[in-house]
């Protein structure tokens, strides 16, 4: 049996996604200790607070 | 089908006669001239068999049985007519010449399989992907390292790393001396700095197990860089050369990275043997949340590849709509699965679409605090750069501004970025114009939709705006 337009259109050609593998762990802890340093030097708050920031971000 | 006579056919778009111009559509369609057919789709979850092709611009194209047959039987000098007589003779279906035009008017040329292969091809155009992309490190670099780094993915040593690392972190866990870690981390700039370089140093180990998993394999992994995702910096490697690998193959590149993690955190180990630093104890605790961190599937990162290999589908994320159409994850492309894949893809659909959401609101309730604490902070930084005037304190208050600008700026390009993904998914979705109806009501109807996703955005924020307080 021949094809039929629709059988034709049915035809899949699909992109496929770049296989980028993501790596954030490491950068978002040093991402999120500059945002920590950077909030903690101009509040001048204690070394606390940066150690609390730290461990959160850990 | 017949596989002697796929093998039998040109396989390149270059196989035509230097000397003969390529013809012109539709007698003589011929490949792009890069275009390399890999062969089937190893592992796929879907029912039918699939077909792979990579175009010169590195872009990866599943194709169906049909289109493969077209493609790999084009070459410029045969004519439709003849493309049609060798694909009816591998299929077992008549096709006729016109069918073929059909095909490369309508699939092939608009995928970029055929026509000029320097003309702008369509890239897809994915949720939740890595933007801004710069390359550290080029693919020949990527090879030579992780060419030599190949062995450790030998099952053996891949069982002692595993027990030496479970040992080392039960270790580092239950020694008590991970809290006098973050002291020594907090109060000595140099350790924090020091053990911020370990983590960076973790990074690319970690993306350096991606590279040599892929190539145990017998695929060659790309170059290594950094881009955004959503609103964060995020290091990537280029694994898309792992589609013309089996699933094992595809799963072992996913999961090298946190294999390697692994490996660091038992390589680091010996060091924390000989100096006693509580810092490096800290640095081997980081990497089992790192891989846990890496585990999740909800954006693409490692585990959302692994799950994404597993059930064979190399896009989750498009496939979401269909998981949830008339509630039975009957959508017409679920239906393409296998029931293990469909299965896979159903639990990662639904754990999902809680996760997602609930992330984002947390992320949008934060929102007007950062702003704010953000504002502050430049404010600080302004009162310090008027007020005094070494050059030290100037450059850190210089700093300090720009990074703030620099990371609020990032967290608010995130919000926009997933507002105007939501509100194109909103808009987009459903199958255009309807045919009979008025267009004008069409439109209103988009824009109730986008209107809806901008508020479901806009009142979390507005909401917890009203609660920060500004000093």
């Amino acid at each position: 049996m021949p094809m039929s337009l629709t059988e034709l259109d049915a035809q899949d050609v699909t992109l496929l996604p770049e296989r980028a593998t993501l790596h954030r762990g490491g950068l978002t802890i040093v991402h999120q200790t500059a945002i920590a340093a950077v909030f903690d030097f101009s509040s001048g708050s204690s070394d606390t607070n940066v150690a609390v920031a730290a461990i959160v971000n850990l | 089908m017949e596989a002697s006579l796929l093998d039998s056919s040109p396989v390149s778009g270059c196989a035509r006669d230097p000397g003969v111009p390529p013809s012109t559509r539709p007698d003589c369609a011929a490949p792009a001239c890069a275009v390399e057919l890999i062969g089937s789709f190893q592992g796929s979850g879907r029912t039918d068999e699939t077909y792979l092709a990579r175009r010169d611009d590195g872009q990866w194209v599943e194709l169906s049985p049909l289109l493969w047959l077209a493609l790999s039987n084009l070459d410029g000098i045969r004519t439709s007519a003849q493309v049609a007589d060798r694909v009816t003779a591998a299929c077992g279906r008549p096709v006729a010449g016109g069918d073929i035009d059909y095909l490369v008017d309508n699939k092939l040329v608009p995928a970029g399989l055929v026509g000029n292969p320097l003309g702008k091809h369509e890239r897809p155009d994915l949720v939740l992907a890595l933007r801004l992309k710069k390359v550290l490190l080029p693919a020949r670099v990527v090879s030579a390292i992780s060419r030599p780094l190949r062995f450790l993915f030998w099952g053996p040593i891949v069982l002692l790393v595993t027990a030496l690392f479970l040992g080392v972190e039960t270790y580092a866990f239950a020694s008590g001396r991970l809290l006098a870690g973050v002291h020594q981390a907090v109060n000595r700039p140099s350790s924090l700095l020091l053990m911020g370089g370990l983590i960076v140093c973790s990074i690319f180990v970690h993306e350096m197990g991606h590279a040599s998993g892929c190539r145990y394999g017998g695929a060659t992994p790309g170059a290594l860089g950094v881009g955004i995702y959503v609103s964060t910096p995020a290091f990537f490697t280029d694994l898309s050369d792992g589609y013309r690998l089996p699933r094992s193959g595809r799963v072992r590149g996913d999961l090298g990275g946190v294999y390697f993690n692994a490996v660091y955190a038992v390589a680091v180990f010996p060091f924390y043997l000989i100096t006693g630093s509580p810092l490096l104890l800290l640095v081997i605790a980081a990497m089992v949340l790192e891989v846990i961190e890496q585990l999740m599937p909800f954006v693409r990162s490692d585990g959302y590849w692994a799950i994404s290999d597993l059930a064979g589908v190399p896009d989750l994320f498009s496939y979401f709509g269909s998981v949830f159409r008339r509630g039975q994850g009957s959508g017409p492309q679920m239906t393409r699965l296998t029931p293990t894949s469909r299965r896979l893809v159903m639990i990662w659909g639904l754990f999902t679409v809680i996760v997602l959401p609930i992330a984002l609101v947390f992320a949008l309730l934060a929102l007007p605090a950062l702003v704010v604490a953000s504002l502050n902070a430049i404010s600080d930084h302004v009162h310090v750069l008027s007020h005094q005037g070494g050059t030290a304190t100037v450059a850190a208050a210089v700093l300090g501004i720009a990074l703030t600008c620099i990371l609020t700026g990032a967290m608010i390009y995130g919000v926009i970025y997933i507002t105007s993904r939501l509100v194109r998914l909103a808009t987009n979705s459903g199958s255009g114009p309807p045919r009979h109806g008025s267009p004008r009501a069409w439109r209103i109807h988009r824009l109730l939709r986008a209107s809806l996703v901008i508020g479901a955005i806009a009142v979390p924020v507005a909401w917890s705006a009203t609660q920060v307080r500004v000093h």
